[in-house]
């Protein structure tokens, strides 16, 4: 998993809670790597579980929603490091559309043997858009997470409904985005 | 103390994370090196096989010329071959002819006579193939000379009579007297072979030559009718007639004898003289055949037309003076150049082509290399070492690759033979300053890129004069009104836009024709604030030279022959 | 008897034309190359000369400008032989001062016709 992710989420850690339950959290989950992580570096997948793992536990909440505040987090931070790429997309659909493409050829660009999720996406109706999110790591949350970071950013109104897919694996999920709709009732 | 521990602990993963960084960017960095060191050797690698290909297809140049050389000989020496014991057998055989006769024995000779009228044939065919083989390389040549048409037809006669009234046949002529200028051996060999086919397809019938005055498309010529009352042909017979090796069906072969080469080479020759063979016929009923020739010139005449139409072409008056011993190349090289509006003078020697530029002072000069009277590096010393001569610009045709000599010798440029038409004109066009340096101003701040512009037009026969920004600019039109500007768009002090206002305010230049050539991305707005300010926005990058030097002409003619507007004299310029 | 003298240089075209011009009435001499050729005429000043243009030693142009050249054989009658039939090379002939000029292969009847018209003058 790419370092952007931790460093990311290290930082969310320290501003949301404190420097001290970050602090905790690391040398609480005994990371081979030490908690240092760099950008541009590539980490085990796992250390971001066994962080996740220990801010739960240090905080009383909820694996599943601490990533998905993390997703949101995580997209603003991807925005103001590509920039040109959400000015090119005029909306949240056009947007999800090309993350396979876009942000994966990216990825590959500078990363060839990244592990990259699958996204597939598509119009069910000119309002209705689904997403299914496939991969080797259990981030279904962090997907979704995503996702609503996204809404957030372009404004708009759409309501996020999560399908399971391949049973309740995190590691497989299908969101359908409805506009118009009253978000989040 | 807590507090201190945990922010030790933080500093001291930052320094780590840091560490981890700097090593990923050193490994990037080595990667990018190693990457780059591939390339490079990838590249030479390229270049050396791109030297290896040329060189290869330089050698293979050279053979296919060597090839083609070996098959001129090949076919000079095999006619000669061919003919000299085919001689023997026709001389001989007409010989113990005669002497046959005078012994009184007709069974000697018949056969005799068989073996002589086998040989002719035999000759005809070989004569044939060697012609439709000289027609086919391009190795025909056309000499044209003034022929007496009544003392041809007359002549053609004399040849062919035998051979109608064999058939049972009679022969009527009718004749307007008067002078063609042609190929007169090749017209004869059309005559005979119309004439033979019709004595050889008639029996007991009529064969009549017309030979008249014709105008065809405005251009005077003679048309030869050749009309029999033979077994004539169908339509499908009809369209076969003039290709080579059919005869109009195998049956007629074997009944008539023949090749059916005869035509095909009848109507090459027709067409290399710039007529035509039209043919009309109906089975059972006979045949037409029509020649047509226009009047021809001869060399001295052409020439002298060519430098006559000088006057009357749409370019301006521009000669070009082409040097080559070899007649197909001056022929071809006169072809090409024509179409495309220059006047052209030629010379097949070094001593003459000397004498005729310095009587003539072309513009630009065709040298060849090999010539085996004077050496062209002779004949480009000479012209270069020439006062009068030295100014104009010499383009070596050659087969050998002596660049380096001649660049040296002072050649503007060295084309290598065979010359493509396109190849050409763009090389003369470089040459040929339509342009008589007319001024144009290059506005742009970027020093390489105004140099670049300023030597492409220099080079193409305009002044040059070049500013830095539009204050700049404008302060230079003050002094020499240019008769085209070349503009960017993002200068400092003034930029492009500010000085087109400028340049609009004032009544004599608001007319000077303005071509934008600009890095900066024109928007569409930009392009309706720059419309009826400029001729036309270039982007720079995305260019190319051909196309801007084909905009800045169109702009300056424009400019220059438009006739409501002010000269530019009237203009102020000075 | 009017003396023809002939320079050819292949073989059976010199028979050929020796046994024929001499029946009908002329007596022939004959040279194989161009240097004999020029020789033998201003030695015996034949009636006419009936010359190869392609021939050893010396070239049948080269012998044709001498023998033009030489006060004794200029007025002789000089026929040119020549293998191709390119106008060019009639030009070439008649330049080199070649009273005529014939076309290999030789049509005798027309040869003859010239011969006669040339030696009556």
């Amino acid at each position: 998993m790419k370092g952007v992710v931790f460093t990311s989420f290290i930082e969310m850690v320290e501003q949301k809670f404190s420097l001290e339950i970050a602090d905790r959290v690391i040398t609480g989950a005994q990371l081979p790597s030490g908690g240092s992580y760099t950008s541009v570096g590539t980490y085990d997948y796992r250390e971001m579980l066994a962080l996740v793992g220990q801010l739960s536990a240090a905080t009383g909440l909820a694996e599943g929603a601490l990533v998905r505040v993390f997703g949101e987090y995580l997209f603003r931070e991807l925005v103001a490091m590509h920039p040109e790429f959400l000015q090119r997309n005029q909306g949240v659909f056009a947007f999800l559309e090309k993350v396979d493409s876009y942000i994966h050829v990216e990825v590959r660009k500078l990363y060839p043997d990244a592990e990259l999720p699958r996204f597939e996406s598509g119009y069910v109706d000119e309002a209705t858009f689904y997403m299914e999110y496939r991969s080797s790591r259990p981030f279904a949350d962090l997907a979704e997470g995503l996702i609503h970071g996204a809404i957030h950013y372009y404004g708009e109104s759409i309501e996020v409904r999560r399908e399971a897919l391949d049973g309740e694996a995190p590691t497989a999920a299908r969101f359908v985005l409805c506009r118009g709709r009253d978000a989040r009732g | 103390m807590d507090e201190l521990a945990l922010l030790r602990r933080q500093l001291e993963r930052e320094r780590a994370a840091r560490k981890q960084a700097e090593q990923i960017a050193e490994q990037k960095t080595r990667e990018i090196y190693y990457i780059n060191q591939e390339l490079r050797q990838l590249n030479n690698h390229l270049e050396e096989m791109v030297e290896l290909r040329t060189a290869e297809l330089a050698k293979a140049h050279d053979e296919a010329i060597q090839a083609s050389l070996i098959k001129s000989q090949f076919l000079a020496n095999m006619s000669h071959e061919l003919r000299t014991p085919l001689n023997a057998i026709i001389g001989y055989s007409e010989m113990l002819t005669e002497d046959a006769k005078t012994l009184n024995d007709p069974m000697f000779v018949d056969d005799l006579d068989k073996i002589n009228r086998a040989g002719k044939q035999l000759l005809t065919l070989i004569n044939d193939i060697l012609d439709l083989s000289k027609i086919e390389t391009g190795r025909m040549d056309v000499y044209m000379e003034p022929v007496d048409v009544s003392m041809l037809i007359q002549d053609v006669l004399v040849t062919v009579r035998p051979l109608i009234e064999q058939g049972g046949n009679t022969i009527e002529l009718a004749c307007e007297p008067g002078q063609l200028v042609t190929d007169v051996t090749k017209l004869r060999q059309v005559l005979i072979n119309l004439l033979g086919n019709a004595a050889k397809f008639t029996k007991d019938g009529l064969v009549k030559l017309e030979a008249r005055r014709e105008t065809r498309d405005g251009t005077e010529g003679y048309a030869f009718r050749v009309e029999d009352s033979g077994i004539g042909m169908t339509p499908e017979q009809v369209e076969r007639l003039f290709q080579p090796f059919v005869q109009a069906d195998s049956s007629t072969t074997r009944s008539y004898g023949g090749t059916g080469l005869g035509l095909a080479i009848s109507r090459s020759f027709c067409e290399m003289l710039g007529g035509g063979i039209g043919v009309e016929s109906e089975h059972g009923a006979g045949s037409v055949f029509v020649c047509w020739l226009p009047q021809g010139l001869l060399p001295e005449q052409e020439e002298l037309r060519s430098r006559m139409s000088a006057g009357s072409a749409p370019r301006q008056p521009v000669s070009i003076l082409l040097i080559d011993d070899e007649h197909t190349t001056l022929e071809l090289l006169r072809r090409y150049l024509a179409s495309a509006g220059w006047t052209t003078a030629f010379a097949e020697s070094g001593a003459e082509g000397l004498r005729l530029a310095r009587e003539l002072r072309p513009e630009v000069i065709c040298l060849d290399i090999l010539m085996p009277s004077m050496d062209g590096w002779a004949v480009l010393s000479a012209i270069k070492n020439d006062p009068e001569l030295k100014d104009i610009p010499v383009v070596i045709l050659s087969m050998t690759s002596d660049r380096q000599l001649g660049y040296s010798l002072g050649a503007a440029e060295i084309v290598s033979k065979p010359v493509g038409r396109e190849q050409l004109i763009g090389i003369m066009d470089k040459y040929i300053a339509l342009h008589d340096n007319a001024p144009v101003l290059v506005v742009e701040d970027d020093a390489t890129t105004s140099e670049m512009m300023a030597r492409m037009l220099h080079k193409e026969g305009y002044a040059v004069t070049r500013a830095g920004n539009g204050l700049e600019a404008l302060e230079r039109i003050e002094y020499q009104q240019p008769q085209l500007i070349l503009l960017d768009l993002m200068m400092p002090k003034m930029d492009g836009f500010q000085f087109l206002r400028e340049l609009h305010r004032r009544e004599g230049w608001r007319d000077i024709p303005v071509i934008v050539v600009t890095a900066k991305s024109v928007t569409p707005e930009e392009r309706l604030r720059l419309h009826g300010y400029v001729h036309e926005v270039m982007q720079k990058g995305s260019f190319d030279r051909d196309r801007l030097l084909t905009e800045i002409r169109r702009a300056h003619s424009a400019s220059a022959s438009e006739p409501a507007g002010p000269s530019p004299e009237e203009k102020g310029m000075h | 008897m009017r003396t023809i003298l002939l320079v050819e240089d292949n073989e059976m075209n010199r028979d050929m034309l020796t046994r024929r011009l001499q029946r009908r009435g002329y007596a022939v001499r004959s040279a194989d190359n161009g240097a004999d050729g020029v020789e033998m005429a201003e030695r015996e000043r034949p009636d006419l000369i009936l010359m190869d243009m392609s021939l050893p030693v010396l070239d049948g142009w080269e012998a044709a400008r001498r023998l033009k050249a030489g006060e004794a054989t200029r007025p002789i009658p000089l026929v040119a032989l020549t293998a191709h039939a390119m106008a060019s090379d009639r030009e070439r002939a008649l330049e080199a001062g070649c009273d005529e000029y014939e076309t290999k292969p030789i049509d005798f009847g027309r040869l003859m016709a010239k011969l006669e018209t040339l030696l009556d003058k």
